[in-house]
C-alpha cells in the first residue's frame, strides 16, 4: 500500500497499576476501510479506544491522525482534528433535543463569538445555519431525520445508539471509532447499524473502526 | 395579557413598599438568571453568586461615592466580577460537585469578610448609605415607579440574552457539559472553557444586578450578600425550575414576595415558607415552571 494510513499508532501502552492493559500496540488504518477489533471481555478493546480518543490517555506511545500527533492532547482537540467516537454505554445529552445533540459536535470547528450570540448578527446566523445543515445531514444518514425535535431521552435504545453515530458523524471526522455499536440490539437492529456503516464507507473517504465483542 | 398586568402594576398598587419589593424581586431574578448559566445549564454548583452580586454593588457604591460618573459603574462592576470569576474559576472548575460547592462557599465567605473588615472603604457591618442614584448625563429614574419600569426593561434584556445564548452553540455546549462531560469533550466541546464562560457570564449578570441594586436602593450592607443569600438564590433556582428562563424569574419573584405575604403569621411564616419549598421540590422536581408546561401538555392531550 502506497497511501499513508489515516490513523497510525506506535507503541501505545496503558497500565492500570500493575496490570498492563495495552502492551505496545501498533496500528495502521488506511483510508476508506472498515476495520474491526475483536476480543473477549476485558481484552482491552475499549481501553485502546479510550487511549486513541484521549478519553483516558495512554502512558506511552505515539498516535497520529493524518500525520498529526495526538498523544496527550485533550479529547476536544483530538475531536477537532478529525477523530470521532461513540460509547459502549450510551452517553447522549438527555436535556437536549435530538438535533441539538448532533449540533453539539457539528459546531466543533466553528468558533464561538459572544458578541455574535448576543446581537444575533448575520455572521452568527450563518454559523448556526451551517451547523443546522450539518446536523440535519448526519441525522438523515442514520435515518433519524423525522425525530429531530424530540427529546433525546425519549428515543428507544436502538435509536439512541444511532443518535450517537449521527453525533459522531456531524463533526465530519476522518476516523470514526464505534465502541460495540450493536451492543444490546436485536438482530434486525444490528443489521441496520451494519448497513449504515457500509453506506458510510461507500460515501466517504474516511476510515471506520468498529469494536465488536466476540460472542 | 401577562405583560399588560406587569406594566399596569404600579397603577393598581400605590403602596411604595410593594413596588420596592417587586424591584428587589426583579434584581434577584437577574441574579438567578445568571446563576442558571453555571448551575442550571452547565451543572456546576455555585454558591458564590451572592458574592458576585455584592462585588457589583460595592464597586458601584464606592465608585459613585468617590465622585465617578454613574455611567462608569456598570463597566467597573463587570470588570471586577469578571476578574473575580476568573480568579475563582480557573483553579477550581476542575473540581466537581461537593468540592466545587465547598470552594464557592469559601469564596463567598472571603468576599464577605473583606467587606466586613475593610471598614474605611466598605463601611464594615454598618454598610454604605447615601449612594448616588442612577444618572445618565443628568437624567435618571426618580422614585420607585420609574425604577420599576427601568428594572423591567433590564430584566427583559437579561432574559432575551439568556435565551439567545441557550439557542447558540455555547448554550448547547453548556448543557452537553452537564449531561456528559466526556461525551461533550469527544464531540469537540472545550468543557473547561465552557464552564469558565458560564461562570463568567453568570457573574456579569450578578455584577450588573448589584450595580443597579446599590444605585436604586442606595443603601447596602454585607447582610444582603451573605452565604444565606447565596443559599436563597440557589433555592429560587431550584423552586422556579433549573434550566428554565421563565422558571428563574418565577422562582425569584415568588420567593422574594412570599416571606412578606406571610408576614402576618409572625414567627410562624418560616415554617410555612419551608414547607412550601419542600412541597414544590417533592411534587414538582422540575420546579414551578415545569407545572405550567405539564398542564399545557395535559390540555393538549385532552383535546
Amino acid at each position: 500500500m502506497s497511501a499513508p494510513p489515516i490513523l497510525a499508532a506506535r507503541g501505545v501502552t496503558k497500565r492500570f497499576g500493575g496490570l498492563v492493559a495495552l502492551d505496545s500496540v501498533d496500528l495502521d488504518v488506511p483510508r476508506g476501510v472498515v476495520q474491526a477489533i475483536i476480543g473477549p471481555n476485558g481484552s482491552g478493546k475499549t481501553t485502546l479506544l479510550n487511549a486513541l480518543s484521549g478519553a483516558s490517555h495512554a502512558d506511552a506511545g505515539s498516535i497520529q491522525i493524518d500525520g498529526q500527533e495526538l498523544f496527550g492532547l485533550k479529547p476536544h482537540r483530538i475531536a477537532r482534528l478529525g477523530l470521532a467516537r461513540t460509547f459502549q454505554t450510551i452517553r447522549i445529552f438527555n436535556n437536549l433535543s435530538v438535533i441539538e445533540n448532533v449540533k453539539v459536535s457539528g459546531a466543533c470547528n466553528t468558533s464561538i463569538s459572544l458578541f455574535g450570540i448576543v446581537t444575533e448578527n448575520a455572521r452568527q446566523k450563518q454559523r448556526e445555519a451551517e451547523i443546522e445543515h450539518r446536523a440535519r445531514e448526519a441525522l438523515e444518514v442514520v435515518g433519524l431525520g423525522g425525530r429531530a425535535n424530540d427529546r433525546a431521552a425519549q428515543l428507544p435504545y436502538a435509536q439512541q445508539r444511532l443518535l450517537e453515530i449521527a453525533r459522531a458523524l456531524a463533526s465530519k471526522p476522518d476516523v470514526l471509532l464505534l465502541d460495540e455499536p450493536a451492543a444490546g440490539m436485536n438482530p434486525e437492529e444490528s443489521r441496520r447499524v451494519g448497513e449504515t456503516v457500509r453506506r458510510l464507507r461507500d460515501r466517504d473517504e474516511s476510515a471506520w473502526f468498529e469494536l465488536l465483542n466476540q460472542l | 395579557m401577562c405583560a399588560i398586568a406587569v406594566l399596569m402594576m404600579p397603577l393598581v398598587t400605590h403602596d411604595g413598599y410593594v413596588i420596592q419589593l417587586l424591584n428587589i424581586a426583579m434584581l434577584n431574578a437577574i441574579v438567578v438568571l445568571g446563576l442558571n448559566f453555571a448551575t442550571g445549564w452547565t451543572g456546576q454548583i455555585n454558591f458564590g453568586q451572592a458574592a458576585f452580586y455584592g462585588l457589583g454593588a460595592y464597586t458601584t457604591a464606592i465608585a459613585t461615592k468617590a465622585g465617578l460618573p454613574w455611567i462608569s459603574t456598570p463597566f467597573l462592576s463587570i470588570l471586577v466580577v469578571v476578574a473575580a470569576s476568573i480568579a475563582l474559576g480557573l483553579p477550581t472548575l476542575r473540581l466537581r460537585t461537593y468540592y466545587l460547592a465547598m470552594t464557592t462557599i469559601g469564596f463567598g465567605e472571603i468576599v464577605r469578610l473583606i467587606i466586613v473588615h475593610w471598614e474605611p472603604v466598605t463601611g464594615g457591618t454598618s454598610g454604605l448609605r447615601a449612594i448616588p442614584g442612577i444618572s445618565l448625563f443628568g437624567f435618571g429614574p426618580q422614585g420607585q415607579i420609574q425604577h420599576y419600569y427601568l428594572l423591567i426593561a433590564v430584566l427583559a434584556i437579561a432574559a432575551l440574552v439568556a435565551a439567545r445564548i441557550r439557542h447558540s452553540s455555547l448554550g448547547r455546549a453548556m448543557i452537553a457539559t452537564k449531561d456528559s462531560e466526556i461525551a461533550a469533550e469527544q464531540s469537540g466541546v472545550d468543557t473547561t472553557r465552557t464552564k469558565l464562560l458560564a461562570f463568567m457570564i453568570g457573574a456579569i449578570y450578578a455584577g450588573l444586578a448589584g450595580c443597579l441594586y446599590a444605585s436604586s436602593v442606595r443603601f447596602i450592607s454585607p447582610d444582603s450578600f451573605s452565604g444565606i443569600q447565596a443559599v436563597l438564590l440557589m433555592t429560587m433556582l431550584i423552586v422556579g425550575g433549573m434550566g428554565s428562563i421563565a422558571g428563574c424569574i418565577i422562582g425569584a419573584v415568588t420567593l422574594t414576595l412570599l416571606p412578606e405575604a406571610l408576614r402576618f403569621l409572625g414567627q410562624w411564616y418560616l415554617v410555612l415558607y419551608g414547607l412550601g419549598v419542600i412541597v414544590v421540590i417533592v411534587l414538582a422536581p422540575g420546579g414551578l415552571a415545569s407545572i405550567a408546561s405539564e398542564m399545557r401538555l395535559r390540555l393538549a392531550s385532552a383535546r
